[in-house]
């Protein structure tokens, strides 16, 4: 019987307190959410659209299905950069609180967690290269469309493993010893799969909602052809989120009891985040099915879309009830020694908003003028 | 020992080179190469010439493609290395200097932005905004290295942090500005072999305004690496003195690279300065890429320099590499044996001396060596029994080559020798025909020189032969091994260091060659 291991935190005191960093990381961790959304579930929409627009014959032709994909795979490069640049800070802030968690769960699985960066820089040009080829849609186009949706799942999958390996410290030793190279995987995870389908369906059902949402407001600008991006939008963003019930459950009951539990009543706080997280998806899912037959749907799905955020948030709270209750018989941020340093967060906090003012500028900027290039 | 090690079947440190000095040269192109992009748009607007706009327009193009994702993306790539290879030191970074990273992040975010806006915006945004965006980028990407830099800078100099761990103590350290210097200049220098590189490929210009072009590249890039150069010089005067000495020969490797930086430095301005400067006309995409490789030899060597010289450290003072803190060393060692102390290394396996020996290799070795090819232990210990392998084990502390102490008890040591001599081939003894020379370098040639490092001579001075067979016997301390040698070794080693103590000139040749048998795979595991 292997012992349970588990590193020391850092001898070095965290330089904040541990509710700030906790805010940090679930603020950044929502932000990176909602770019690999559009980006994972983007690049499978685009290449589903583009695939039924071939079947029926529309190969080069712009029709509804292929105007689609269009449109996504323009934007697919730039929501990359954010998906990364977003997802930069929640990594630097879980490192600062759980680092030795982390550190460990990586090295263990040593090559597929590095695997991640050339996954990511093939499928970051293959996306350049889409976005750049134009509207035909020949073989090659059809390959680079498919590797990077296969690339996008394996980055999924390979973060799945180690953030759920991080939490498996009782497995470490046996695994860690029985291949140190760093060839384990997590796959042994009893919520290894759900999690991931949850994360890959989320990724699909927001991608719908900012569809239906473009869709809403081309209507709203007066151009028809937004219905059917509606209809489409809608139904990316209703059959998976359906599907995210039976995840979501399938989820849960894979939770340790005394994981769990804590959502089903025993924890009012966590349990409340988490009720109202399931309910408000129902909410979403009326409104966009009352928006799909609505003469003027945007405000209903600006309306879902907001409810849909929402769930996104709580559910990332319950995310981080269900790790301080896996890791409950070994660690708790609270036993962190700290010894803020103010004046450089200070600093940061003032560079923060001036990075967010100028990007805000720049984005405002480049819309103004291009509209009244257009 | 904190941490799980990631057993590769080569040194980490050349992951960690492939992933770090690929990036650090697109990295700094991302920075000189915005600076270049925006003073040449605003001579290009000046002069109303559409078709230098065009030709910035491309190299934009190829600019985004180079520096956002490949650029980004090993940049993050460095940080999934270094905290699968040195956990324990990124974490000591990461809580130092989280704040830092932070701050870094936003101006990452700005230049992201600014990048694609840059890119998209040549037919959208009017020619000041476009110009405005600009600046915004390289403004955004230089503050980028202005923090990454404190953070690299204090890992080989971290001044007085070392006492006081305060934030800016360790931030804005003892080479802090001279190491920004050197980045910044050989940042514009870069720019000019990228700039050289489209130039070069635009055979559709006219001739005037090719040759201007690449003029002009060959200039930003000789200009460059010569501030480069001089801000590099000021940079190792900042190097504290104990460091620079590694580089005189106790660290072969680091020593040449230190050579090669200044050479290849050289060979960059003479190629630039006669071919785009002088001959812009001649110049053909083949040069262009002999530059960038020029360039790019330059930064590998100094960046492999500046990772060398760093050894045994990862935070100099602080940080081991192998993950030890300096300040837990003395109760690790006086304390208990490993299996107490190091959390990684597998119980099950300590009754079996090979075994342990191996997991002992994992914890305190395989940071920075392999079993065996480069830094590979194999090599190392090719010509030492395992009593000498053991007692040096014991004392890596005192090896020449500058090596983290050993925190275990005897009994690991010895299982690491005997795990290591598991590695070695069986006819592993200095041949009879040796030279006396041979057998020093073997025995003591990695704390010993014959002048320089721990010299020898003043040791042996006026000694005999039969002196120096005398007191082997007896040369066992806290950091000398036992000598565990043949008679005949002893011989040869006794007659030879009576010719050196008389004063006579030496030549020591390089270690003999190791047995030229490869081990079998039952002794390789």
């Amino acid at each position: 019987m292997n012992p349970t291991l588990i590193p020391s935190p850092d001898a070095l005191p965290l330089p904040g307190p541990v509710w700030l960093f906790e805010s940090l990381l679930h603020l950044t961790f929502v932000l990176h959410l909602l770019a690999m959304n559009f980006l994972l579930g983007g690049a499978i929409v685009a290449l589903v659209e583009r695939l039924r627009s071939q079947a029926r014959g529309g190969d080069s032709a712009l029709d509804g299905p292929a105007t689609l994909a269009r449109w996504i795979e323009t934007k697919l490069p730039a929501t990359m950069a954010f998906t990364v640049t977003l997802g930069v800070a929640p990594l630097l802030f879980v490192q600062v609180l759980y680092g030795h968690l982390f550190y460990s769960a990586s090295v263990i699985t040593g090559w597929a967690w590095f695997s991640v960066v050339p996954i990511i820089t093939v499928t970051y040009y293959l996306i350049y290269g889409l976005s750049f080829k134009g509207d035909r849609f020949g073989v090659g186009q059809k390959w680079m469309g498919a590797l990077t949706v296969v690339g996008l799942l394996t980055v999924a999958f390979l973060y799945v493993n180690n953030m759920t390996l991080g939490l498996r410290p009782e497995v470490w030793a046996a695994k860690y010893f029985s291949r140190p190279g760093g060839t384990s995987l997590n796959v042994d995870d009893p919520t290894f799969f759900p999690r991931w389908l949850h994360f890959v369906l989320a990724a699909m059902a927001v991608t719908g909602m900012v569809i239906a949402v473009a869709g809403g407001k081309r209507i709203k600008n007066g151009d028809e052809a937004g219905r059917e991006w509606v209809q489409k939008g809608a139904l990316w963003f209703v059959v998976p989120t359906l599907l995210q019930f039976v995840t979501g459950l399938w989820w849960l009951i894979r939770l340790p009891r005394p994981v769990m539990m804590p959502l089903m009543g025993d924890d009012s706080g966590a349990t409340m985040v988490f009720m109202i997280s399931i309910t408000l998806p129902i909410f979403s899912l009326v409104m966009t099915g009352i928006a799909m037959r609505h003469r003027r749907p945007y405000g209903l799905l600006h309306g879902a879309a907001g409810l849909l955020l929402l769930t996104i948030v709580g559910m990332v709270l319950t995310r981080q009830a269900v790790r301080v209750k896996l890791l409950e018989p070994h660690f708790d941020t609270a036993s962190l020694a700290t010894q803020p340093a103010w004046g450089v967060f200070a600093l940061f906090a003032v560079l923060l908003v001036v990075a967010l003012v100028t990007v805000v500028w720049m984005i405002v900027t480049y819309a103004r003028e291009k509209t009244a290039r257009a | 020992m904190n941490y799980p090690v990631w057993d590769l079947p080569f040194a980490h440190g050349l992951l960690i080179a492939i992933v770090a000095i690929t990036h650090v040269f697109v990295s700094h192109f991302a920075v000189g190469g915005g600076l270049y992009l925006v003073v040449v748009e605003h001579l290009a607007r000046r002069r109303k010439d559409e078709a230098l706009l065009a030709v910035l327009q491309a190299h934009s193009r190829f600019f985004i493609l180079l520096t956002l994702v490949f650029g980004a993306i090993s940049g993050v790539g460095i940080w999934f290395t270094i905290s699968l290879i040195n956990p324990a030191g990124t974490s000591a970074l990461i809580h130092t200097f989280v704040w830092a990273w932070a701050i870094e992040w936003t101006f990452f975010v700005t230049e992201v932005a600014a990048a694609m806006f840059y890119y998209y915006g040549w037919r959208t945004l009017s020619p000041g905004r476009h110009l405005a965006v600009g600046w915004i980028y390289f403004i955004a990407a230089w503050a980028s290295m202005i923090v990454i830099n404190g953070i690299l800078a204090f890992q080989l100099t971290p001044g007085t942090w070392l006492q006081t761990r305060g934030f800016w103590d360790g931030f804005f350290n003892p080479t802090y500005v001279s190491s920004l210097a050197v980045r910044t200049f050989y940042a514009i220098s870069i720019a000019g072999m990228f700039a050289l590189w489209t130039a070069a490929g635009h055979r559709d210009l006219d001739g005037e305004r090719r040759r201007w072009l690449i003029r002009s590249s060959g200039l930003w890039s000789l200009v460059g690496v010569a501030l480069a150069a001089l801000s590099g010089r000021w940079w190792w005067s900042t190097v504290p003195e104990e460091i620079r000495r590694l580089t005189s020969g106790d660290m072969p490797f680091a020593s040449a690279m230190t050579h090669w930086t200044p050479i290849m430095a050289l060979v960059l301005a003479g190629v630039v300065l006669a071919g785009p400067i002088l001959y812009p006309r001649a110049v053909r995409r083949p040069l262009a890429v002999f530059v960038l490789l020029i360039g790019f030899s330059v930064m590998a060597t100094g960046e492999w320099t500046r990772e060398g010289i760093r050894k045994p450290w990862v935070i100099s003072g602080y940080l081991y590499s192998n993950g030890v803190l300096a300040s837990d060393v003395e109760d690790l060692q006086s304390t208990a044996d490993l299996s107490e102390t190091a959390l990684w290394a597998d119980p099950a396996e300590r009754s079996d001396p090979v075994a342990w020996g191996e997991q002992v290799y994992r914890v305190q070795c395989a940071h920075c060596h392999a079993r065996r090819g480069y830094l590979g232990l194999q090599s190392r210990v090719a010509r030492w029994d395992e009593a000498m392998i053991s007692a040096m084990a014991f004392r890596t502390g005192y090896i020449r080559r500058r090596m983290p102490p050993f925190v275990g008890s005897e009994e690991d040591a010895a299982a690491l020798g005997a795990y290591l001599a598991s590695l070695r081939p069986a006819d592993y003894r200095v041949p009879e025909q040796a030279t006396g020379a041979a057998v020093f370098e073997v025995r003591c040639g990695s704390c010993h020189t014959v002048d320089a490092t721990n010299p020898i001579r003043e040791l042996v001075e006026g000694l005999s032969a039969e002196d120096v067979l005398e007191f082997l016997p007896d040369m066992e301390s806290e950091y000398m091994p036992a000598f565990t040698g043949t008679d005949q070794e002893a011989r040869l080693l006794a007659e030879w260091l009576e010719t050196v103590g008389a004063g006579e000139t030496v030549e020591v040749s390089a270690r003999p060659a190791g047995p030229s048998t490869p081990p079998t795979e039952e002794a390789g595991r």
